[in-house]
């Protein structure tokens, strides 16, 4: 999280657009800007499993990051590249759906912010906007890591215009359609993402380096992640 | 001491979950707008929440502040729309 707003402060203030992809180490969670982490998440539960739990700063629904089963991006940008806000989901969205075209996968954009494969959700994204800047992040499922419904809480009121009984079968995996490995599937990320733009490979710079240490303490307080 | 406290959650047929919780009987001593919408800019939301706390429960006063606080921060709301907003605070501070 520390890392996406020191990138964010990076491009507010002339720094190029950046593209991350990324796994989470250990496992966590994260939920929405305004969403409650008790009601969210089985604290307890990510104690004892040695699970993290985090506040975005994106809005959007609570979500678990497997540290093996997953794959996060992020896009962070001058918010003048990407005016519109359906239209910036559905073209980043779009270029994940490539993605998976490409391993073999018929994926589809369903609006506001999903990505689906016949109907079950295998990637989930969320947007921030602040200060000229936009920053999309957002999930692809590799493999279904069964901690996830072990620490997370969702309402029969969330599911209830879906008219399914559990989360289990909301959610699908690139494994189950294709033997892609996760390194393939990153390549194939990284392919699609940088279609048709100039880009360099480069790490973060010493300024979103020292930025992103001072943030930990921001991400890690009780302040920040039970506010509400 | 009783505290009075209400809540109404909807999901938005379409859209996102929002849920709103109420603490008060005749004024709105405190409020929490929670879901997982996206509002654009996301101080929209706390400032609106701020702004109603202290306010008498009526139904054209809870329309009216959500309407001009959403106005004032030129605010955007993703997953559900200003009526599903003013329908869910009416419905949690019993206007």
């Amino acid at each position: 999280m520390g890392i996406d707003e020191a990138i964010m402060n990076s491009v507010r203030n002339g720094g190029k657009s950046t593209i991350r992809f990324y796994k989470w180490k250990p496992s966590a969670v994260s939920i929405g800007r305004f969403q409650s982490m008790e009601e969210e998440v089985d604290i307890e539960a990510c104690k004892s499993n040695g699970i993290d739990y985090v506040r975005r700063i994106t809005g959007g629904g609570t979500v678990f990051h497997s540290s093996f089963g997953e794959i996060t991006y992020s896009v962070i940008s001058r918010e003048e590249e990407f005016k519109d806000i359906m239209g910036t989901y559905r073209e980043i969205c779009g270029w994940i759906v490539d993605a998976l075209y490409s391993l073999g996968i018929t994926a589809s954009f369903s609006p506001i912010n999903d990505i689906t494969v016949n109907g079950k959700k295998i990637s989930g994204n969320a947007q921030a906007r602040k200060g000229n800047v936009m920053l999309q992040h957002g999930t692809i499922l590799y493999d279904l890591d069964p901690m996830m419904f072990k620490v997370l809480r969702v309402g029969k009121e969330k599911l209830s215009d879906k008219g399914i009984a559990s989360p289990e079968e909301r959610v699908t995996s690139v494994k189950n359609f294709s033997r892609a490995s996760m390194d393939e599937l990153y390549r194939s990320l990284l392919s699609s993402f940088s279609k048709g733009k100039e880009y360099a490979i480069e790490g973060l710079s010493e300024k979103e380096v020292e930025e992103s240490k001072e943030l930990i303490e921001k991400y890690a307080s009780y302040s920040w992640n039970f506010e509400r | 001491m009783f505290v009075e406290m209400a809540t109404f959650e909807k999901k938005i047929k379409g859209g996102k979950l929002v849920k709103v919780i109420v603490e008060g009987s005749k004024t709105i001593n405190d409020i929490k707008i929670l879901g997982d919408f996206f509002a654009y800019p996301e101080e929209a939301i706390f400032e609106l929440e701020k702004a109603l706390k202290g306010k008498e429960i009526k139904k054209e006063t809870i329309e009216l502040l959500v309407r001009s606080e959403l106005k004032r921060r030129n605010a955007v709301l993703v997953g559900l729309n200003e009526e599903d907003l003013i329908y869910a605070i009416e419905k949690a501070a019993g206007a």
